[in-house]
Order: C-alpha cells, then structure tokens, then sequence
C-alpha cells in the first residue's frame, strides 16, 4: 500500500519517523540502505577515442593502405610523385574523419538540463533543529521544510501545509500551480495525490512541511531520469545512407582494386607497379569528397531551416524530415495560438453577442443578435464584472496571468470598458472544490462581489438574474434551462464557458447572474494551408492533447485536420501495444486527455508499424519520447530546457507551419544529396576509364592520381555543395514521403552517373588527350613520350575533358525530373561563385606554374581547346532529354 | 520447512520481511526473524522491528520466531540453516557503491547455502500487504523452473498482474533492419516457448502475460520499463546478471540495484 493513502500519523510511523524529524545515527543506517540522493549522468563520451574510431572505419582504412603504398612506392622509384600522393590521400583521410568527428561530437546534454532542475541544498528538520544540507543526504523518512520559490529534492507526503501551491509543469506538464492538501487519499498513482509534492517540482505559493518517501530513481523524476537516459535512438535513415553508401563503393573500388592487381600480376609487371596501379584505381573509385560535401550540405540546409524558425541541433535530422511519415503534434500553441479569445457572450437576457478579433489584440467589434434597449449597458456592466474579476492585466503589448482571465480583460478592453475607476477590496481565490471565484469591489460608490465560476456551479448558487429589460428577476427553472442549454450548446462548439454572476453583498450564495462567456484558443490562421500541405506530401497528422475530446474534435475541424478516431489516455492504456499498432496502422487517430508520458508509447508504436516519426513536446516528461522519435520537436518558446536538449529540431516560434516548412527542407535535402552524389559519381568514370585503357592498350598514362584528387577534392567539392543548397523543386510537397526502402544510391544514381553522364564523361576525357596526342604527331604504340611537356599537356586534355563536362553537368543536374531551364540561373548564388571559381581553377591549372607543378598539367595553346567543345554539349542535351523521355513515359 | 528473513532492526530490513511473511503465508510455511548480533545494530531495534513483524504473523496466522545468533557471520549462520529445511532465505541489501560493500547480502552469499536465496532491495518502503503488479525480466526465452515457482509463489500470494517481460539484444544495426513482421515473428517464438508457463498460472490465482523488448542492452530496457509501468515488484535473476566480470566494468546487477525505480529481488536459486 502506498504512502500517500495512509494519514500523517500512520505515514510517520511507518517511517519509522516523526514531525521532529530522523537522529543523525538513523540518517546514516538510512544512507547506507536507500542510498544516496542522486542520479547519475549519462556516461561522458572519450572523445579522443571517438575521434580516434574514425580512423579505423572501413572507408579510412582503405585510404589508409593506399597512403602507405603510396609512400612506399616513392621510397622504391622516388621523384614520381608518389609521395604527394602519399600526403593528399592522408588529407583525405583526415578530412573524412574530422567532418564525421565533428558531426557525432553532440554530447546528450538532456540529463544535464534535466539535473540542473533538482535544487543542491535543502532544509530539512532532524532531531528537532533545522539543518541545510546537502540535496543528496535526504533520506526517506526526512522531514523537509517548503517555501515559496524552493525546489523540490525528492519525493514526500505533506504532514503541514499553509496554502502550498506547487508547479507539476515538469512532470506532468500542467501550467497552472496545483494545489496540495494534507487529507489521505484514494488515488492509484502518487502522481495524483494532493498530499504528495515531487523532486524536480518546485513551490509556486504558500509553505508546508513533508516526510520524504523516496529518493533517487525512486522518485517520479527519477523514472523520467531513467527514461531519458535509457531510452535509444535509432539510426536515422541519412546515418544508415551513409553506411551504406560507403560500403557499396568501398567494395566496388576494393574489387577493382584486386582484378587489376591480379592482372598487373599475370601481366609481368612486377609486385610493385601491380600495386600502385591497383592503388590507382581504388583512389579514382572512391569519392574522397563525398563525405564532407554531404555534411557542408545538410549543414547549409539547417541555416536555411533556422531561417524559416526551424533551429536543427544533429544535421542528420534533416534528411529524415523528409522521411516524416507522420508528425504528432500538441495542440495548445503549436496548431492553436495558445491565446484564450472570448468570441461569444450570452447575457442572461438572452442577447447573444458575437466579439470579432483574436488573441490579446484589444481589437474587435460587438455584434448583436437580439439586441433589445439597454443592452449596450448591460453588456458594458458585464464586461466590467469580468475585467474587476480577475487578476490578469494587459501591460503595454505583454500579457500576465491566466489565459482564460486574459481573455476576459482583453474582451473588455475592446469595448473600453474602464475598471480604473473601481477599487478591488477582497478576493476569494479560485478553488477546484468551488469552482468559482469572487472579488469584492468598490464601482461608483456601491459595494459589489463580482463572480466568475462553472456554470453549473454558478446557477446553483444564483437566485436571481438580469432580464432583457435590465430588471433584476428571480432565477426561475425556466431561465435556468434556457441558460443550461445555451452554456451546453457553447460547451459542444467546444468553447470554455464561464458565467458572471454579482452580488450586493459579500456571499457567494444568493447571487445574480449576467450572462455567460465563450472563450476558445483560436486555431492559428496558417495551420490550415499547412494541414492541407501535408496532406498532398502524404504525411498523416496527429493530434496529442491533454484537452477533452470535444475540444480537440472541434480544432481538428477547424483546421481542416482529418481523423478516423478519438482515443483518450485510459483507452491507449488499455490497449496492448499490438492492438495499438493495428490501430494506428490503419487509422488516423486524435489523441485526447493525454498524459504526456503516453507520447513514448505512441511514438513507439508508431515506429514499430514502420512510419518515420516526427514528435513535438515541450514539458521535461516529454524528453523520452522526443530522444525515442525520428525526429523530436521541441517548442522554442515554451519548451523546457531538457525538452530542448532532447529534441533534435526546436521551432523558435513553436508554430505547425515552421514544421511543415522544415519538412519542406528535409525533402529538398534528400533530393539534392541525391543529384551532387550523382554529380561526384559521374567524374569517377573519367577518372577510371584512363587506366583501364592505359592497361589494355599502348598508350601514355592519360591521367596522374593527383589530378584524380584535384577533381575529387577540388573541383568537384564547391559546385557539388552548391548542387546541395538547390531550392525546392516544384512538385516536392507534392509526392508521398521518402520511404525508408528508397535509398540515395540507387540504381537511378548508378544508372546515370557511371552508366550514362559517366560515359560521356570519360569519352570527353580521352577523346581529349588522344586527339591532343595525335595532333602533335603520336603515334599509336609509343607508351613513353620523350616530351615530358607533350605529356603533361596531353594529361591537362584528359583532366580538362572531365572538368568541363562537369562543368555542363552541374546544370543540368539542378533538377533531377524537370528542365535545366525550370530552375532559373540566378537562383543559386553558390552554384555561380562555384563556376566562377572553376574557371579560376582551369586558368590555374593552365597557367600558373606552381599549381602546375602539383598538378603534373602544362599550358595548352587557346586554339586547340575547341577539341573539348562537343561533349559538355553532349551531355547536357542528351541527359536533358533523359529527364523529358522518362517524364513523359511516368505521366 | 521455514522462510527465512533475515532482520537488522532497519526499516529496509523491515520492509523484506513482510515480504518474506507473504510469502510464507502463501506456502503456508513457518516465518523465522533471524539476526546475527553484530557490533553495528543495536539490539533493541532488531527487537522492535521483530515485534512489529511478530504481530504481522500473528495476525495473518503465520508462525513465527525470532532467532538471534552470536558470533561470526560465516561460521553461526550455516551452522543454523543446516539444522532446518529452508525455502527460501530473504535478505535485504543496499546500493554498492565501493568496491567492497561488505554487505550481509554479499556474504550470505558467499556462504553456499543450500537454500533459495532472494536478495531485495527496497526504495519504496512498504508493508507489502498487496503488490498489483510484479514482473519477471528475463533473456529472451531463458526461465528456469526455479525462478518462475518463486515468480507464481508471489504472484499467487498476491494474486496480481503478473508478466514475464522477455528482452531479446542485438547490434544497433541489425535491430534497425528488422521489420515488423519479423519482431511479431520473433515475439510470437519466445511466446511458443514459454507457453507451458502460462499454461500453468492458469491453474494458478494470477494472470501472466508475457511483454517483449528488442533492444542493444539488457539492463537499461529493463530500467525502461520500470520508469514506463507502475510494476511495484521486479524480479531478475541475480546469478545471471552477476555473471560479467567486475573488471570489466559495473556488472548488471549493480546498474539494476542502483537505478531500479521499484523494489526489486535478485533471486538466487539453490543449486543442485
């Protein structure tokens, strides 16, 4: 049997305690049996060894190798520039690792924020004196004192209590203070005992005493702690890409590598040239600038999402927002504006008035429906009696106090309702037991209690109201239905209704009732076109609230958001976790009267089904469940910290559309690692091609490893991160979410990089250095050129045939289903500057001797360029009309 | 043959022998408070808690005795347990937090008893009178007979929901590649295999289902779902979780005392 059932007394004993608190003897047995007070962080990461594991990844250890037969093959045939080779891939290699380093190195700052909430000292009552001590030397049975402002170090039953009020935000996300009281109770959970109060709450009013009855991960907080902590995530689907990517090449080039060391074997030409040409090869297969582009890019796309108020803490997030199958999402202040606006007001009379206007704006206009003389007035009086009745105030354009008082205030503001004049003498505090509350004030010389409460509540308590006439009548049953049903129909437009009541003296029974308030949290206007987004993007949407039903249902409409069913929290608890995985299989669902700790299971449930998950929260009991789902979403504004450390995306100005917007990103994002993976692909084969050549038939080396790296790490890095920041493409909103069985590297990439743009590519390439050759009187067989000159011009032809098709290729490349001319040439500022730098990079690689000397390349003569002409054109007509042909066959 | 629950006069100590009453109850088998006169407890509180739990007994009509030994640990207990036939022996024990904790626990166990030795530790004090949940976390199908007859004495005691919570590990990136499809396959496998356990708490007063898990460690899904579900009794099997060297590391069972958000038994079955 739980503590909190027992009164104080039985509590007491049971702990073998009392009010006068522990002996420091029973302090120490208690320490050493419970243990102490903490909870422990996330185990700190080594990040020397992290940094260190990315050298001994698959991709950097085939690098690795070829750097040392690099080095080796100098030391055997020195001066042939193996040893710069030797370096650059080593470069190479310290870039991957560094951009890969840099990308893990995100410490899970969750649990700190979290620790951060539970307070280092406390007072505390043992053997009759009050001591501060240390939050970790509470033990059960302690008696700790509270006051206003305090944190809470542990959990404990109340044994006094002086109107203590305490904030539960951080374990059940409830704004409002709750109220405490020291009566034993029959709740199930501690969480909804009164008498209870929580580590990692705090005291919003008033003071108490309590005896802790757990400490440590014993705690509620502590098991939010353990959450956070044990709780892992996924891979998300860019990480598993990645792996995948770099295996499928790692092996195609390892492959390569061997069936032509094999054949450099059989082929008598030594161990050591059957290496490095081996060697050779696998460095032109591996994309050595792939990784660091990618990670330039999806950093590139998260300032563009921080633009659009969608701060990315781990880039990989990125893409898999463009996997989000489905997004679960709050609804106060994300779908909603999280602003109480009074819309409607029914006066006892039976006057219904419409209010225009929204939020705290004190804006709008007072339309009447059956407005009868007087009715005006009565209205001014009414809005009076809720602008005296409530604590709430407006100060310059910054709201204070409850949203549903805000309403009232701003309502009354609007008709310039003018409360200075009146002076406030008492106030009795709203209680969950009344469910009303009163405030005594002085107006125009008389003497008036002013009441707001439940209209149920209210009528009870009401034996008189004002008729259409302004006439103070008696409340009879007839009036009294009239109103029930008006208060009801308001209650099914799921409005919060509120009733005005007054009374001449200071009671609250025996009251005259004014009329009734309908105050809704409007839906914020560009929610619906975002729904609707989604909808065309094939993304379902799902509401999560701690709202009725009704409430829910009724926004849901508002907003255009569609569902197949309600569920509330008791009925996801009934459910077992395969029945709520068929459910939310087949249905849409509306999520009401949620525990935020439920979120975990739904999150759960859905990725198990196989959706990409996309989870917003803000209160620090959500923190497992944003670390569970694919993508977390904390709310900037509102958010706690430890929601915000736990999250992977927090919307600055916790708006829906700032989601759909990001989502909008990550798609573009996936497309276009798609299109520059594509891009880097397709000058491998130009880069391959040579040496296959160069083995089978007698002709100089068309192209030297150095210049391989000069495109892989050169010039194909800028314009490749260019292709990388591309906008969106037209129908990008339009198509169902990336699913997790479509990879970057398909057989489209394939098809077109190595197979189609590849070949042009490559034919470009040696069409260049043979012509080139030919033209200055070579002759087919002559394998070493006696012009060192000849050579390294003939190699500048190669490497220039591949750059310019590149060149061409970037272009067309902007979109990967529609024209080149679909994008204008303006739109992409990087892709300009890259071109710009490209030609600088040529006119260096013709003409400035110590990139020449590098690079093994050598002056051309302007004249005999034309000879690269054609294939850029080439290409780009031919994949131009690729893109038209397999429109056209798709629609 | 007699329950052993052994006692130091401390509220945890307190707390593990209403639970070892339970039980006793249930076997309807003889409760007997044993304690060894050390220098570190006093012996008016030991008598205290002793008569607190005397009268527990008294009222729910179990017998009981207290027995208080003299002398050391190692030499005065066996000498006492190899007089009786015991069930099962229950001590508490607290959080290891030094590399020897010198803890009765520890020592009892060093000692071969051969007896059923369930070592608990207590977060939430309690009288035990009613558990509604109790759960039994357990590697993939890997139950012995022993660990689930101390599981059904329990749960029938209690007569409370009760689950074998199955937890299956594997790599991050192979975890990732499994499917739905191929979970439910795996679940409903491990379902198969233990279905003569339910089968036979449906001959018994509780219900048993049976919870699954895939994850990358053991320990923290376990700790997971005690933050998750309201379960106000968990049982491991200690001997397993113990297994890990200490020199590699924290073992198991000293991540679950520590961080466990429920009262929690190592059970330690007698070996044959």
């Amino acid at each position: 049997m739980d503590l909190f059932t027992h009164d104080i007394q039985s509590t007491l004993q049971r702990l073998r305690t009392s009010a006068k608190g522990l002996s420091s003897s029973e302090v120490a047995k208690r320490t050493e049996a419970f243990g102490a007070n903490e909870i422990a962080a996330s185990e700190k990461k080594n990040y020397i060894k992290e940094y260190l594991k990315q050298y001994v990844q698959f991709f950097a250890i085939l690098l690795e190798v070829a750097s040392l037969l690099s080095f080796l093959a100098n030391h055997y045939i020195p001066n042939e520039g193996s040893d710069i080779l030797g370096y650059a891939i080593a470069a190479a290699v310290f870039i991957n690792a560094s951009f890969a380093f840099w990308q893990e190195y995100k410490a899970d700052q969750a649990m700190e924020a979290l620790l951060k909430l539970m307070p280092t000292l406390v007072r505390v009552r043992r053997e009759d004196s009050i001591q501060t001590i240390d939050a970790k030397e509470l033990v059960p049975g302690d008696i700790i004192l509270l006051e206003e402002g305090d944190s809470i170090a542990a959990d404990a039953r109340l044994i006094s209590n002086n109107a203590l009020y305490i904030n539960t935000a951080t374990l059940n996300g409830e704004s409002v203070p709750a109220k405490r009281n020291l009566e034993d109770t029959d709740a199930q959970r501690a969480l909804d005992a009164k008498n209870m109060v929580f580590a990692g709450t705090s005291v919003a009013s008033g003071s108490g005493e309590a005896v802790v009855v757990a400490t440590a991960y014993a705690t509620e907080f502590g098991k939010i702690a353990a959450l956070t902590k044990n709780v892992q995530k996924t891979l998300t689907p860019m990480q598993k890409e990645i792996i995948r990517i770099t295996r499928i090449l790692t092996i195609i080039a390892v492959i390569m590598g061997i069936i032509f060391f094999a054949l450099g074997l059989f082929s008598d030409r030594g161990i050591l040239m059957a290496s490095i040409f081996a060697l050779s090869l696998i460095v032109a297969n591996v994309p050595e600038g792939l990784m660091p582009t990618i990670t330039l890019s999806l950093s590139l796309a998260s300032q563009r999402m921080a633009k659009r108020n969608a701060l990315v803490k781990n880039l990989d997030s990125v893409q898999t927002l463009g996997s989000a199958t489905v997004i679960c999402t709050d609804k106060t202040g994300t779908l909603t504006k999280n602003e109480m606006t009074l819309k409607e007001i029914y006066l006892s009379g039976g006057e219904h008035i419409s209010i225009s206007g929204d939020g705290y704006k004190p804006e709008g206009d007072f339309i009447f429906e059956d407005e009868t003389q007087g009715s005006k007035e009565r209205l001014h009086a009414f809005l009076l009696s809720a602008a005296l009745n409530s604590r709430a105030s407006i100060e310059g354009e910054k709201p204070y106090g409850d949203p549903t008082e805000l309403a009232l205030v701003v309502a009354a503001a609007k008709a310039k309702v003018d409360s200075l004049n009146s002076k406030k003498i008492e106030e009795i505090p709203f209680s969950s037991d009344r469910k009303m509350m009163s405030t005594y004030c002085e107006t125009k010389g008389k003497k008036v209690l002013f009441i707001k409460g439940a209209p149920e509540v209210i009528f009870n308590a009401a034996s008189h109201y004002i008729n259409d006439k302004g006439e103070r009548v008696v409340f009879d049953q007839q009036s009294k239905e009239r109103l029930e049903k008006q208060a009801e129909a308001f209650e099914e437009q799921a409005y919060r209704t509120l009733a005005l009541a007054q009374n001449s003296e200071f009671s609250e029974e025996g009251i005259t009732l004014l009329g009734l308030t309908a105050i809704m949290d409007l839906p914020r206007p560009e929610v619906k076109d975002a729904i609707k987004a989604c909808g065309d993007a094939g993304i379902r949407i799902m509401m999560i609230t701690g709202d009725n039903p009704k409430t829910a249902q009724a926004i849901a409409t508002q907003i255009g958001m569609p569902f197949d069913a309600v569920l509330t929290g008791d009925d996801v608890a009934a459910l077992s976790e395969h029945n709520l995985e068929d459910r939310l299989k087949n249905e849409t669902i509306l999520f009401a009267r949620m525990a935020s700790n439920q979120k975990l299971k739904i999150a759960t449930a859905l990725q198990n089904i196989g959706e990409v998950v996309a989870m917003t929260g803000d209160g620090v009991n959500d923190a497992p469940a944003l670390k569970r789902a694919d993508i977390g979403i904390a709310m900037g504004n509102t958010g706690t910290d430890v929601a915000k450390e736990a999250a992977d995306m927090i919307l600055l100005d916790d708006n829906f559309q700032s989601i759909v917007a990001a989502i909008e990103e990550g798609r573009t994002v996936y497309f276009n690692i798609k299109k520059f993976v594509t891009y880097i692909l397709s000058s491998n084969v130009p880069e391959i091609v040579p040496y296959i050549l160069q083995f089978f038939f007698k002709i100089p080396l068309p192209l030297s490893v150095i210049q391989i790296l000069s495109i892989d790490l050169g010039s194909d890095m800028l314009p490749g991160l260019a292709l990388g920041s591309e906008k969106p493409e037209a129908n990008i909103m339009n198509r169902p979410p990336v699913g997790k069985h479509e990879k970057i590297l398909d057989w489209e990439v394939f098809k077109r990089g190595y197979f189609f743009i590849g070949v042009i590519e490559a034919a470009a390439a040696m069409t260049a250095f043979i012509t080139f050759l030919l033209m200055h009187g070579w002759t087919y067989g002559t394998v070493d050129l006696n012009d060192p000159v000849l050579h390294a011009q003939a190699m500048t032809m190669t490497l220039l045939g591949a750059v310019s098709c590149q060149l061409m290729n970037i272009w067309t490349m902007r979109s990967w289903e529609f024209s080149a001319f679909s994008v204008s040439w303006r739109s992409n500022k990087l892709l300009l500057f890259a071109m710009a730098l490209e030609f600088l990079w040529i006119w260096m690689l013709l003409g400035y001797e110590p990139v020449q000397k590098i690079f093994h390349t050598a002056a051309i003569p302007f004249a005999e360029l034309w000879i690269l002409l054609p294939f850029p054109f080439l290409l780009f007509i031919s994949h131009e009309y690729y893109k038209y042909f397999k429109y056209r066959r798709a629609h | 043959m007699k329950v052993i629950a052994a006692i130091n006069g401390s509220l945890v100590s307190e707390s593990c022998a209403f639970l070892a009453l339970q039980y006793a109850k249930y076997q309807n088998i003889d409760l007997v408070l044993l304690h060894v006169k050390n220098q570190k407890d006093t012996l008016q509180e030991v008598e205290k808690s002793a008569l607190v739990l005397s009268d527990a007994a008294a009222k729910m009509d179990v017998n009981c005795e207290t027995v208080i030994l003299t002398g050391y640990l190692k030499d005065a207990i066996p000498a006492y347990c190899n007089t009786l036939h015991i069930d099962t022996l229950f001590c508490s024990t607290r959080v290891k937090n030094r590399f020897i904790t010198n803890a009765f626990s520890e020592h009892i166990l060093r000692l071969n008893l051969n007896t059923n030795i369930a070592v608990v530790r207590i977060v939430h004090y309690q009288h035990f009178k009613k558990i509604n949940s109790i759960v039994l976390p357990i590697k993939e199908t890997k139950l012995s007979v022993y660990k689930f007859t101390f599981l059904a004495s329990l749960a029938s005691a209690y007569e409370s929901d009760t689950h074998i919570y199955s937890v299956t590990t594997q790599s991050k990136n192979l975890l990732d590649t499994w499917t739905l499809g191929e979970l439910r396959e795996k679940s409903a496998h491990i379902n198969f295999e233990l279905r003569h356990y339910v089968t036979l708490s449906r001959l018994m007063p509780f219900n048993l289902n049976i919870r699954h898990d895939f994850s990358t460690n053991e320990t923290n899904s376990i700790l997971k779902y005690m933050a998750t579900h309201d379960s106000q009794l968990v049982i491991i099997g200690g001997r397993r979780l113990s297994f890990f060297s200490r020199f590699r590391g924290e073992q198991p069972i000293e991540k679950l005392m520590r961080e466990t958000s429920s009262n929690l038994i190592a059970f330690y079955p007698k070996e044959d």
